[in-house]
């Protein structure tokens, strides 16, 4: 299973292009949601040749917050060693902005949301047809819209792209833990 | 030496200026940044080859298979290779800014802020010139991407869509009536009290079998299953329409329901078992 996540098998049916907004009738934070649903995506070991050597790197879902006075984050799939040799190494492929905004102007289009939650790709890589790292993507958007749809059920969602088929990772979780 | 290559490559990345109308699907971003998807992925298949070095290399300097990032903010396609500490070594890097125009058209320019020449020549300037061209006929033809990863399968963006699609493969010994009895008994979901549901058989052999959702007596939203669609039977396609202008609101809320309704299809078609009718697969 890891060498299939590892090698950025492209997954039918996945959408990963697609901007998502999900319209939630309290204010939210973004920071929580993302640190509970983050934490479940399993971790992958992927072996990378630097200079002669074959180097072990984990690759990780993560996010961080650019400026820390906005509600903004970027969550990143990346590759990480702790060979202190090659420490300053990382990879980061696919990345996503997770934007908590206001309804001010969409009220259109969720009359009775008190806050929009809009999770759009920011960076998608992608090498000899294949969208790299697209399992963990399509299973942290899945992970991300499910935590909401959990929290908020019937929370009006704009979007696709977020279904998730268990045969692509069979080993990763459906649903965030508590 | 190169100096007339060298020419040729500057006036290949000159910027250029596309003014799109009020009433194209590009006035808003985020269509743009699903036609720079759509190139990207296309560019993506193109097998083009980089190199991570850089400067003076000699003939057999390695390459490898190019990486294609498709960026958002600026909205940008860029071709290169990742050296050996995960950096970027781009090739080129095609970059298109919007700027809104007082009449409700909007103004897209296409720069080239980055590029990188081998002997005065533009390195992967085919690709280079393919991209830019895709991305200039699909600004002014003024039509959403369709077809490859740039078609979301359902392409639910609100201010843009008013189709859904979801295609499979059924063999094509497979006679209609059965392929009718396969989607009638794939099992729905209970759907929201206000929405009313319901299942049109056709009265022959012929005619979409349709799925038809509406709130009270207002039809919102229309699934048809069209295996005519196809001559040879082979592929069959189940579309949405949604079949009356809405609000946002409602629109989102039908489509949010469309799309359970064919999640549920998509389950019955798992679970039914291929051996009885031969294989069937689906369609990216």
């Amino acid at each position: 299973m890891d060498e299939l996540m590892a090698s950025g098998e492209q997954l039918p049916g996945c959408a990963p292009q697609s901007r998502i907004r999900i319209g939630v009738p309290e204010p939210t934070l973004v920071q929580t949601t993302l640190a509970r649903v983050l934490t479940v995506i399993p971790d992958v070991t992927v072996y990378r040749k630097v200079g002669s050597k074959s180097v072990r790197f984990t690759r990780s879902v993560k996010f961080n917050q650019p400026d820390k006075t906005k509600a903004r984050y970027q969550v990143f799939l990346s590759d990480s060693t702790n060979d202190p040799a090659h420490g300053e190494c990382r990879w980061v492929h696919w990345s996503l902005d997770v934007t908590s905004l206001k309804v001010d102007n969409l009220r259109d289009t969720f009359p009775d949301a008190e806050a929009v939650i809009e999770i759009e790709p920011w960076v998608l890589p992608f090498r000899e047809g294949r969208l790299l790292g697209s399992a963990q993507l399509a299973l942290t958007r899945h992970l991300l819209v499910a935590q909401y749809q959990q929290r908020f059920p019937g929370a009006l969602i704009e979007g696709s792209g977020f279904d998730w088929d268990p045969s692509w990772w069979p080993d990763a979780p459906t649903y965030p833990t508590n | 030496m190169g100096l007339i290559e060298k020419q040729v490559s500057k006036s290949k990345t000159k910027p250029e200026t596309i003014v799109v109308p009020a009433a194209s699907p590009y006035c808003q971003r985020n269509n743009v940044r699903l036609l720079l998807f759509a190139v990207a992925t296309e560019l993506a298949g193109a097998r083009t080859r980089s190199s991570a070095r850089r400067g003076r290399v000699g003939i057999f300097a390695s390459t490898s298979p190019s990486t294609v990032w498709c960026e958002t903010d600026p909205l940008a396609i860029v071709l290169g290779a990742r050296d050996g500490s995960g950096a970027r070594a781009t090739d080129w890097r095609i970059r298109l800014s919007t700027q809104e125009l007082g009449d409700g058209s909007r103004q897209i320019t296409i720069e080239t802020p980055e590029y990188l020449m081998n002997d005065g020549s533009l390195v992967n300037s085919s690709a280079y010139k393919k991209t830019r061209a895709r991305i200039r006929e699909g600004l002014v033809g003024g039509r959403l991407p369709s077809g490859g990863l740039g078609q979301a399968e359902f392409s639910a963006d609100i201010e843009a869509a008013r189709q859904l699609s979801l295609a499979v493969e059924l063999p094509e010994s497979l006679p209609f009536e059965r392929n009718c009895s396969i989607f009638s008994s794939v099992p729905l979901k209970q759907l929201d009290e206000r929405l009313e549901r319901a299942l049109l058989r056709p009265a022959g052999t012929s005619g979409p079998l349709t799925i038809a959702l509406g709130v009270g007596s207002d039809a919102g939203s229309t699934l048809e299953y069209e295996p005519a669609a196809v001559p040879t039977g082979s592929r069959i396609c189940l579309r949405l329409r949604l079949v009356s202008e809405r609000t946002n609101a409602e629109t989102a809320a039908s489509l949010n329901h469309a799309r359970d309704i064919v999640g549920d299809i998509r389950r019955g078609l798992r679970d039914y078992d291929p051996r009885e009718d031969g294989d069937w697969t689906w369609m990216s």
